[in-house]
């Protein structure tokens, strides 16, 4: 038996061997052809589109972008979250929701809303809404001699957008939401384990800001293996061929791109929506007025993602049940947190699809 | 004795004419020489207060120890250096004996490493380790942090103390928090482990580098989310976070201090004035409106 054993090994040692060896000369060749990617020019810039500043309040800017022909008759302002940059709604061509809604003839307007420094840590949510969006909002009105423009927003800025349309439901044509968290009483998304921890809220208090950096961490730790390493693995992997390169070192220029959040404004956000759940009971108050999402009347279309870790369909599909709209609908789209707008699949489903849906209510 | 006490008193003297000399002549600011000396009855200003404050303080220490090393003060001196002494050893016992315990629970600890550790589950995470640390540091090492400070720099002193403090709690909650993310690789080592064994006795090991990286990263994913998931994760980071803000907040009290000698603002001062503004902004921003709907 013993003798069996050592004439016929269970394991090819050789063959182990010689892929190893394989393996490296293959690892040798990559590098080499890297190392010329890397030194030669990379395309890597975002938000190619151009665009023009408008407006201005403090270090808020309100872009514009026009199209070639004007199809619609009410433009769109679209507001992204305080958590990194509006750049990633026109990461590259081909991959560029703004650019989508341009070809389609939309009027665009985008809040680009800075980088908020130790001065801004008194600035609230209510500041926000009831502040630079509403301002923005009314020099569009006023530009294009509208009582109602169309609002999409984002994540944390469709939070923003839902607070706004439910005070202001007169100057909204249409509400579109995208990953937007209403519903915070869940823990299927870690964010919404360990938002609830008292401790994040002195964290920004002692920073004056929360720190960009930090938050960057919290996401990163949302899921260590893939995020901090076989990330990392997949570029080693990838990096001879240069559009693999180039789409890696742009989406790792936009995660990192990342503003501080105003220390009051992450407050109240923290304590009224992630700790207390007052959004969706309709029960926050903003510059003394309440929040009731009853309000909200015009048609809304609300979007998230199956796989959303950071916005789970938990947190978001409550919404449409909550406002006083006829017209609304919920979808739900297979993909995660920022597949919605950077993944070649989901550039055919969801700017065209909100586009089509506007021009039916273009009033 | 009687000889043996001259002899002491006049070496005692010996050495402390010398540092008297030599400090005085180290002193940058000693630009009178010996010439001071007869004025010093009067009054004293710049270096010769420097002098002065030498020549009367090493004037005490001679005194003191003449006086204690008189026979009549030579048994008690002796037994207070007794006690000094036993008190240093107490201490010193202290320490080796917390160093011991600590020293054991690691071993236990190493001990222990692969032989109980269950996938995919983090309830029975050996918290003895961190508490047994804690209690060492808070019955043996944080009373000394906490010692009242007196005097005119007392205020001062407190801050630094408490900075102290708050950093070795920052580090102990950091070592906790990191032990945690720590786990999971453990844990999927020890699994991967017994694949790879399972796969050997069936003679099917894939000869392919990368399979086995996708099957690790696998299971280490899972491990993660099992991880994060768990409640004891959630106080564990919540400690740890806590711990960093009260130690920032203890190091910016220091550096305000030292910042006040500076001709620049501090925090405290801007975000003062930066509330100021804000608070102005939105009275301005309200009469305009008030003013447009007249």
């Amino acid at each position: 038996m013993e003798e069996q054993s050592v004439s016929k090994p269970k394991i090819d040692v050789n063959l182990i061997l010689k892929t190893v060896a394989e393996n490296t000369e293959r690892a040798k060749i990559r590098v080499q052809k890297a190392s010329e990617i890397l030194t030669d020019s990379l395309d890597v810039d975002l938000a190619q589109t151009p665009y023009e500043i408008v407006h201005k309040e403090d270090r808020v800017k309100l872009k514009y972008y026009q199209p070639d022909s004007i199809e619609y008759k009410t433009p769109l302002l679209i507001v992204y979250a305080l958590i990194n940059r509006e750049t990633m709604l026109d990461l590259q061509p081909g991959r560029s929701v703004v650019q989508t809604f341009l070809d389609r003839g939309i009027e665009v307007y985008m809040i680009d809303w800075g980088y908020p420094t130790r001065k801004d840590r008194f600035i609230t949510i209510n500041d926000h809404v009831n502040g630079y969006i509403d301002n923005m909002i009314d020099f569009i009105r006023h530009k294009h001699n509208l009582h109602k423009i169309n609002l999409m927003g984002i994540c944390m800025g469709g939070a923003f957008c839902v607070m706004y349309s439910a005070l202001h439901p007169e100057k909204v044509n249409a509400l579109v939401t995208s990953v937007t968290p209403t519903n915070f009483d869940t823990d299927k998304g870690l964010l919404h384990i360990w938002m609830k921890q008292p401790a994040m809220i002195d964290l920004a208090d002692s920073y004056g800001n929360m720190p960009a950096d930090f938050m960057n961490l919290g996401f990163l730790l949302l899921n260590p293996p893939r995020l901090m390493m076989d990330k990392y693995v997949s570029f080693f992997e990838n990096m001879d061929k240069k559009p693999f390169v180039e789409n890696f070192i742009r989406m790792e220029k936009w995660i990192f791109d990342s503003p501080d959040i105003p220390y009051e404004t992450f407050k109240q956000f923290i304590s009224d929506c992630y700790q207390k759940n007052l959004l969706i009971k309709s029960q926050m108050r903003l510059g003394g007025r309440r929040v009731i999402l009853n309000n909200i009347t015009m048609p809304l279309i609300n979007f998230f993602g199956k796989f959303d870790h950071l916005v789970p369909p938990e947190a978001a599909n409550q919404l449409t049940q909550h406002v006083g709209s006829t017209d609304k609908e919920d979808v739900c789209l297979a993909t995660g947190h920022i597949g919605i707008y950077v993944s070649s699949k989901f550039q055919k489903e969801f700017a065209p699809r909100i586009a089509s849906w506007l021009k039916k209510r273009d009033a | 004795m009687s000889q043996s006490y001259q002899d002491q008193t006049k070496n005692i003297n010996e050495w402390i004419q010398s540092a008297m000399h030599f400090w005085k002549n180290f002193s940058p600011l000693n630009a009178h020489g010996d010439q001071q000396q007869t004025t010093q009855d009067t009054f004293f200003t710049g270096s010769q207060k420097t002098d002065q404050f030498f020549i009367s303080g090493f004037n005490m220490i001679q005194l003191l120890i003449a006086n204690l090393l008189e026979p009549d003060n030579i048994d008690e001196t002796l037994k207070k250096s007794d006690a000094i002494s036993s008190a240093s050893i107490e201490i010193l016992q202290q320490f080796t004996d917390s160093f011991m315990e600590m020293q054991k629970q690691w071993i236990e600890r190493f001990v222990r490493i692969g032989l109980e550790t269950k996938a995919y589950r983090f309830d029975d995470i050996d918290k003895e380790m961190f508490t047994s640390w804690q209690n060492i540091y808070e019955k043996e090492f944080q009373k000394f942090f906490k010692i009242p400070t007196i005097g005119l720099l007392r205020y001062y002193q407190e801050r630094a103390q408490i900075a102290l403090d708050k950093f070795h709690l920052f580090q102990e909650s950091l070592s906790e928090l990191l032990y945690y993310l720590y786990i999971p690789f453990e844990k999927t080592a020890q699994i991967f482990q017994k694949e790879m064994e399972k796969q050997i006795e069936q003679g099917h090991i894939s000869n392919n580098v990368k399979e086995h990286y996708n099957q690790w990263i696998k299971i280490l994913e899972g491990h993660f989310m099992a991880l994060l998931k768990s409640s004891e994760y959630s106080e564990v980071l919540n400690k740890a976070i806590y711990s960093y803000v009260q130690f920032k907040n203890a190091k910016d009290a220091v550096l305000m201090d030292l910042l006040q000698h500076l001709p620049v603002p501090t925090y405290k001062e801007m975000d003062e004035l930066y509330k100021d503004i804000y608070e102005l902004k939105q009275t301005v921003k309200l009469l305009k409106t008030k003013l447009e709907n007249q």
